[in-house]
C-alpha cells in the first residue's frame, strides 16, 4: 500500500511521520543490540550502525529524538543496551557515556547531512567517521571518569578493541544512506 | 526472547503500588548517592537498603542479581585492570603481573558501586510496568522545555511505546529475511561486509513500508501530539509524599556534603 498523499507533495512531511520513523530507529538500534556477531573475544553488534542511519536518514532533529528515545527505553528497564542490559544504572556507569555519544552523534551526523549533503561517498564514509569519533570520545571520557582508569587504560579498553568492525559498520552505513533516501 | 523482555515482576506490595514518579526520581537520587558514596559504611548501608527493598517488593533478590548478566564480562575487566594497574603494595608476585592492595580495595570499591547502581534501577523495573514507566517519564519530563527540540513530552511517550511495539516485529521481520535467504540456499555468510548487506536492507525496506503504514493510520485517525489525556491518571498519595519526603532530605545531605 503506498501512502499517496505523500507522494505528491514530498516537501510536506507529517511530523506524525517523523515520529514513527524515529520510533523505527530507535527500534531498530534495540534490535541491533542483540545482532550479535561473534567475531573473536569482543562482541559486536550493529547498534553502531543504526545510530549512523538514523542521523544520516532522519537529520538532526529527528535522529536525535529517535537516539533519545533509545535510551529512554533502556532507562525504563527494557534489555536493549549492548548484551541485553538496561536501566538508570547502566546510563551513569562506566558504559554510559556510549550512549549519550549515540544521541550527539546522531546529532552531528545530520547536521552535516541537512546543511553539507555528501556529493561523493567518500565525503559520506568522513561523515560518518566524525560520528564515531563523537562516540568514542565521549564513551572513553566517562570510562576514564567512572572507573577511575586512565586515559591510555580507557582507550585500550574502549576503543581500540571495537575500531575495525566500527570503521565497516560507518562503511556500510554511508553505502545506505547514498541509496536510500527518506 | 518475549520472556527476558520486560523484568516486571507482577504484584501488589507497597513498591508496587507506589507512583512511578516517586520511584524514578528516589532511583536517580540513590544513583548519585552511592555514586558520591566513599566508605565502606555508606555501601553496606547501601547493600542493606537492597535487600529491605527486596524483602519489601515480595521479588527475589535472584531475579535481580540476573540482570547483572550483561555487565558481568566488563566489571570483571574494569576490576582485572584495576587490579593490576593500580601502584602500590603488592599483594604477590605473579610472573610479570603484581596485584597491589590498593589496586583490589579501589577495584572492589569501584565494582561495587556499578553493580548497586544496577541492582537499584532493576527494583525499579521489576516493580513497575513497562507503560507506567512511560506514563511517568511523560509526566516528569512535561514542565521540561521540549520545545527547542521539537516535541511535547505526549510524542515522547507514544515513540515510545511505538518502539517498544516495533521490536517484536523487527525481530519477526528479521526471522522471515534470514528464512527466505536460507531456503533460497543463500548459506550463512562469511564475510562481515555482504553478511550486513544481505541482511541489513531488505529488513530495512520492509520496516520503513511498515513505518508508512502506520504513520498513515495515525493521520487518518487524526493523530495530535499537543495535549493527550490517560485512562489511568498518575496521583500521588501519602505513602509517595513520605518517600518523596525522605528523598529529599537524602538529596539535601548529598548538597551539603557536597559544598
Amino acid at each position: 500500500m503506498v501512502n499517496n498523499n505523500y507522494d505528491i507533495s514530498q516537501n510536506h512531511v507529517s511530523p506524525v511521520r517523523k515520529m514513527v520513523y524515529a520510533s523505527l530507529f530507535a527500534a531498530m538500534t534495540a534490535v541491533g543490540a542483540f545482532m550479535v556477531i561473534p567475531l573473536g573475544p569482543i562482541p559486536f553488534t550493529l547498534q553502531v550502525l543504526f545510530v549512523f542511519m538514523a542521523g544520516s536518514m532522519l537529520k538532526a532533529r529527528w535522529g536525535m529524538i529517535s537516539m533519545i528515545i533509545y535510551v529512554l527505553l533502556g532507562v525504563i528497564g527494557l534489555p536493549v543496551f549492548s548484551g541485553g542490559a538496561s536501566g538508570f544504572g547502566v546510563l551513569i556507569g562506566p558504559t554510559g557515556g556510549y550512549l549519550f555519544g549515540f544521541i550527539v552523534a546522531a546529532g552531528l551526523i545530520g547536521y552535516f547531512f541537512e546543511h553539507n549533503p555528501p556529493s561523493h561517498i567518500m565525503v559520506n564514509i568522513i561523515y560518518m567517521l566524525a560520528g564515531l569519533i563523537v562516540i568514542y570520545v565521549m564513551g572513553v571520557v566517562q570510562l576514564a571518569f567512572i572507573a577511575r582508569l586512565d586515559l591510555t587504560t580507557a582507550i585500550a579498553l574502549g576503543a581500540v578493541p571495537f575500531l575495525p568492525a566500527d570503521v565497516i559498520k560507518a562503511i556500510v552505513a554511508a553505502v545506505i544512506s547514498t541509496r536510500y533516501d527518506i | 526472547m518475549p520472556d527476558m523482555m520486560f523484568s516486571y515482576v507482577p504484584g501488589t506490595s507497597f513498591i508496587h503500588r507506589l507512583d512511578p514518579r516517586t520511584k524514578i526520581i528516589a532511583v536517580m537520587v540513590l544513583s548519585i548517592f552511592i555514586f558520591r558514596s566513599t566508605t565502606v559504611v555508606h555501601l553496606c548501608g547501601m547493600a542493606l537498603l537492597f535487600l529491605i527493598l527486596c524483602h519489601a517488593g515480595r521479588v527475589g533478590v535472584l531475579h535481580h542479581l540476573r540482570s547483572l548478566r550483561p555487565m558481568l564480562v566488563f566489571f570483571t575487566f574494569i576490576f582485572m585492570v584495576q587490579l593490576f594497574l593500580t601502584s602500590g603494595a603488592p599483594l604477590f608476585t605473579f610472573g610479570w603481573l603484581q596485584p597491589t592492595v590498593e589496586g583490589m580495595v579501589t577495584g572492589a570499591f569501584v565494582t561495587s558501586r556499578f553493580i548497586l547502581l544496577i541492582l537499584y534501577a532493576s527494583v525499579l523495573t521489576s516493580t513497575t510496568r513497562a507503560a507506567m514507566l512511560t506514563n511517568g517519564i511523560e509526566r516528569l519530563l512535561r514542565p521540561l522545555p521540549l520545545k527547542g527540540l521539537g516535541v511535547t513530552s505526549f510524542e515522547i511517550a507514544t515513540m515510545m511505546s511505538l518502539s517498544i511495539h516495533f521490536v517484536p516485529v523487527l525481530l519477526m521481520h528479521a526471522r522471515d529475511v534470514r528464512n527466505a535467504q536460507l531456503s533460497r540456499g543463500l548459506g550463512t555468510r562469511r564475510n562481515f561486509y555482504t553478511g550486513m548487506m544481505s541482511m541489513v536492507i531488505p529488513v530495512l525496506t520492509g520496516s520503513l513500508r511498515m513505518a508508512d503504514e502506520i504513520a498513515m493510520g495515525m493521520d487518518s485517525r487524526c493523530y495530535q501530539g499537543r495535549y493527550r489525556t490517560s485512562l489511568f491518571e498518575l496521583r500521588m498519595r501519602t505513602a509517595d509524599r513520605l518517600v518523596i519526603g525522605g528523598i529529599g532530605i537524602l538529596f539535601g545531605f548529598i548538597v551539603l556534603s557536597a559544598l
